[in-house]
């Protein structure tokens, strides 16, 4: 196969298990109010997670595939910090978190609020944030891999696909942005979801100071390095899938 | 000496550099540098604080309150201390444990010798919250009971992803 067609493999690989792993997300949540801000997608008041993300699929299809595109910057730290139960919701605490303050994480969540625990609610959201956080990392590395010629293919062919993938995903932002600009909330809460250093940018650039372009640059700067870094991560799973060849 | 040079290097420059940058923190604050040393509680803090921190994000947040406060030493500190000390501890380390020439023992050595010193950190802070009065927080677990695996959890994934790079750095010539 030639390199370029190893590439797509890998990128449809991705969009086609992000999207699959929100439905399973969207299964696992349910109407769970504690997985609220999970699916707090813009503009949509429907009850369950589902009816939420079908219309916003409907509603904002450019804004959907955005957030699609942009899952390849999602921050794997949140799996161990950056996340903890607020009130009756599970979220982001954005801080500078040295150990021993508040954040916790998704793995420490479910180890507390475990199935057997007193309260289980926060459960099922926490699982299906760290699937949808993690499997379509999982599934791209493993293509990646297996369609991959050699070992130093399969690495440059994950890497590439996840820097093609957020660089459309920038360019599409920019585009919707330009599109349908009424304020950074309208489109925060989609997004907020799969990184919390978009914030930061969007906390000093948008919310304080309504600015389109700040916006554009913070969004931007932390696709890019997030996508460098998750693709240089998953990247070794590529290595290790294709490893006999 | 397979192992070991790669494993001591990292070990002393984390700590080294910690000391460093924490201690940079504290007198660029106002404090006194020897205030690192008092009690258990800043002592264990040396030895895990930037090594599980959340170091993107907190890179992030960081660098945009420290272009909101650009005076701000003890803002530019955080920067600085969540980034190099573990990746010229994982780095270094790995050009150190270069000649064993094994994948193996070069990413083993640094990446163990991280993990060590933050699991001897989290566990002295752990064991020194009895004394500071730290007790539950939610739930039923205890504090120690999500902060412990979660610590040592983000501990992993910065290791991991330094370890990694060091890797790839020394990569260069292995044929």
């Amino acid at each position: 196969m030639k390199r370029i067609a190893q590439i797509l493999i890998t990128i449809v690989a991705f969009l086609a298990s992000a999207i699959a792993f929100d439905f399973i997300a969207a299964l696992l949540v349910g109407d769970n109010i504690a997985g609220a801000f999970l699916s707090a997608f813009p503009g949509q008041a429907q009850l369950t997670y589902l009816d939420r993300y079908i219309g916003f699929m409907s509603s904002d299809t450019l804004g959907w595939f955005t957030y699609i595109t942009l899952g390849v910057t999602q921050d794997l730290e949140i799996i161990a910090g950056g996340v903890t139960v607020i009130g009756p919701l599970l979220m982001y605490t954005p801080a500078i978190s040295l150990p021993g303050a508040t954040p916790q994480g998704l793995i420490p969540i479910m180890m507390e609020y475990h199935p057997w625990s007193s309260t289980p609610v926060y459960f099922m959201p926490a699982l299906a944030w760290l699937l949808k956080l993690i499997g379509p990392f999982i599934v791209t590395g493993i293509v990646g891999g297996a369609v991959a010629k050699a070992k130093k293919d399969a690495m440059g062919n994950t890497f590439l696909a996840f820097l093609v993938i957020a660089i459309a995903g920038i360019v599409l932002n920019i585009v919707h942005v330009y599109m349908n600009w009424i304020s950074v909330a309208w489109k925060f809460s989609a997004t907020l979801t799969q990184n919390p250093a978009y914030v930061y940018f969007w906390g000093i650039y948008g919310i304080l100071t309504p600015d389109m372009l700040g916006y554009i640059i913070g969004t931007s700067i932390v696709a890019l390095v997030f996508a460098v870094i998750n693709g240089l991560i998953i990247s070794i799973i590529s290595v290790i899938v294709a490893r006999k060849k | 000496m397979k192992f070991i040079k790669g494993f001591l290097v990292s070990i002393a420059l984390y700590v080294g550099l910690s000391i460093l940058f924490q201690g940079l923190a504290i007198v660029g604050a106002g404090g006194a540098f020897e205030s690192l040393f008092l009690g258990l509680d800043s002592i264990s803090r040396l030895l895990y604080a930037y090594l599980a921190d959340p170091a993107l994000t907190t890179v992030f947040r960081a660098t945009v309150l420290y272009i909101a406060a650009p005076t701000d030493w003890s803002i530019l500190m955080a920067i600085l201390g969540s980034v190099l000390p573990i990746a010229l501890a994982a780095v270094l380390g790995s050009l150190a444990e270069r000649k064993s020439g094994s994948v193996k023992y070069i990413f083993l050595s640094t990446f163990l010798g991280l993990m060590v010193i933050a699991a001897v950190g989290i566990i002295l802070q752990v064991l020194n919250w009895p004394a500071l009065g730290v007790t539950l927080t939610t739930n039923h677990y205890e504090h120690w009971e999500w902060f412990l695996p979660g610590a040592l959890i983000m501990t992993a994934l910065n290791a991991f992803v330094w370890c990694a790079i060091g890797l790839f750095i020394t990569s260069k010539g292995w044929g």
